[in-house]
């Protein structure tokens, strides 16, 4: 917590700020990169939105009130940025979401930076049948095994029902991954 | 969920879990980031400074500049306007071409306004303007030109004449319509107005 504070006084500091910055991205850009990662699914796409994240934290750590911890401050921006960039593709498109979401995890089988198995697909496949918010709610848990609170800071819902929501992801995507299992 | 009860709930799930992760990341890329961001971040600083910084305008110049440009190119707009009423080197030869008044009782053909009035009035001013040219003593009007002089002012090719300036100069012109008597359609009269010769012009029959 006292780290933190320092922190976040450096960073609100001009004169120290750049390094303390640097500091800040060293300390979390593997794991809002994995985050982003997770729902844009492209390394490139992900590269893009994780800068856009540390420019936007960059530019608005003065109004950051220390409400929140600093990283799921962060998170939160990366989250809304990722979501943002496959809206706008989505629209630009001029398909649906869901149906973007379904190309994008079809994708992977030709992508040069995925070397997941035929069950791996399948899994991708039935995340992105969820609602947005699942698909973010399983993500944290089932691959960043993040803790209920901290996921509870970051997406502004309940423990309870965090931990329903992920009991239903985790029920539909098992049914969705034997259904489609080659027999 | 704890992954025992995951592996209860959700066999295949779990098995996955175990799997090594199937995303990759190009090699050394986590170690660029931070130069990559800061670069990016530079650079719209860069780019904002320079859109206001070392050039100045004048006190409410963008207040004003949408009137002032309209302004000026109302102002264009009349100028091109009164310049494209007057043909080019009207004034050099207003004198001449006020001499020039034809009465024309010659017979031509009836073809369009155009021809009609630049054929006489070609005549007329180019053969004031011989006149005038090689007897500076000698007072010239129209009545007292022979047919035949006429003539061989075209043929010499002294005359060089400016029809627009002899349409503008005479277009009060009233053309005399009673010997017209032969009517002709338009593919005719292009035919005719192609032809390059203007004595063949005025004295065909």
């Amino acid at each position: 917590m006292e780290d933190e504070k320092l922190l976040i006084s450096k960073l609100k500091n001009p004169n120290t700020q750049e390094l303390a910055f640097r500091n800040l991205m060293k300390l979390y850009k593997q794991r809002l990169y994995w985050h982003i990662r997770k729902i844009v699914l492209s390394h490139d796409d992900a590269d893009d939105v994780l800068q856009n994240t540390f420019i936007k934290v960059f530019k608005n750590i003065q109004k950051f009130n220390e409400d929140s911890k600093l990283y799921s401050w962060m998170y939160r921006i990366a989250t809304n940025e990722a979501i943002t960039f496959i809206n706008k593709k989505a629209s630009k498109l001029n398909v649906d979401i869901s149906v973007l979401q379904y190309e994008m995890a079809d994708n992977l089988e030709n992508d040069e930076n995925y070397s997941g198995d035929n069950i791996q697909l399948l899994l991708q496949k039935a995340i992105v049948t969820l609602p947005q918010k699942q698909q973010l709610v399983f993500n944290m848990k089932y691959f960043d095994e993040m803790k209920y609170d901290e996921m509870s800071e970051i997406l502004e819902t309940s423990v309870g029902a965090l931990k329903a929501s992920y009991f239903h992801a985790v029920k539909k995507i098992e049914n969705y991954i034997k259904l489609n299992l080659p027999s | 969920m704890t992954k025992e009860k995951l592996h209860i709930i959700a066999p295949i799930l779990s098995e996955i879990s175990l799997k090594k992760n199937a995303f990759k990341v190009p090699e050394n890329y986590f170690s660029t980031i931070e130069d990559d961001v800061f670069a990016t971040i530079s650079l719209e600083n860069m780019l904002q400074k320079d859109s206001t910084s070392n050039f100045k305008t004048p006190t409410d110049y963008f207040d004003t500049i949408e009137e002032i440009t309209i302004a000026k190119l109302k102002a264009e707009v009349i100028q091109n306007k009164e310049k494209s009423q007057l043909p080019d080197g009207y004034f050099d030869t207003i004198e001449d071409l006020v001499l020039t008044k034809i009465k024309k009782n010659e017979k031509v053909i009836s073809i369009k306004r155009i021809a009609k009035y630049f054929a006489p009035l070609a005549i007329a001013a180019s053969l004031l303007l011989i006149f005038v040219l090689q007897t500076n003593q000698k007072t010239v009007t129209f009545d007292s030109l022979a047919t035949t002089e006429i003539e061989q002012f075209i043929e010499s090719g002294l005359i060089d004449i400016n029809i627009e300036n002899l349409a503008i100069a005479f277009s009060d012109v009233e053309y005399p319509t009673k010997n017209i008597t032969t009517s002709m359609s338009d593919e005719e009269v292009l035919e005719y107005l192609t032809i390059e010769d203007l004595e063949t012009i005025i004295y065909d029959d």
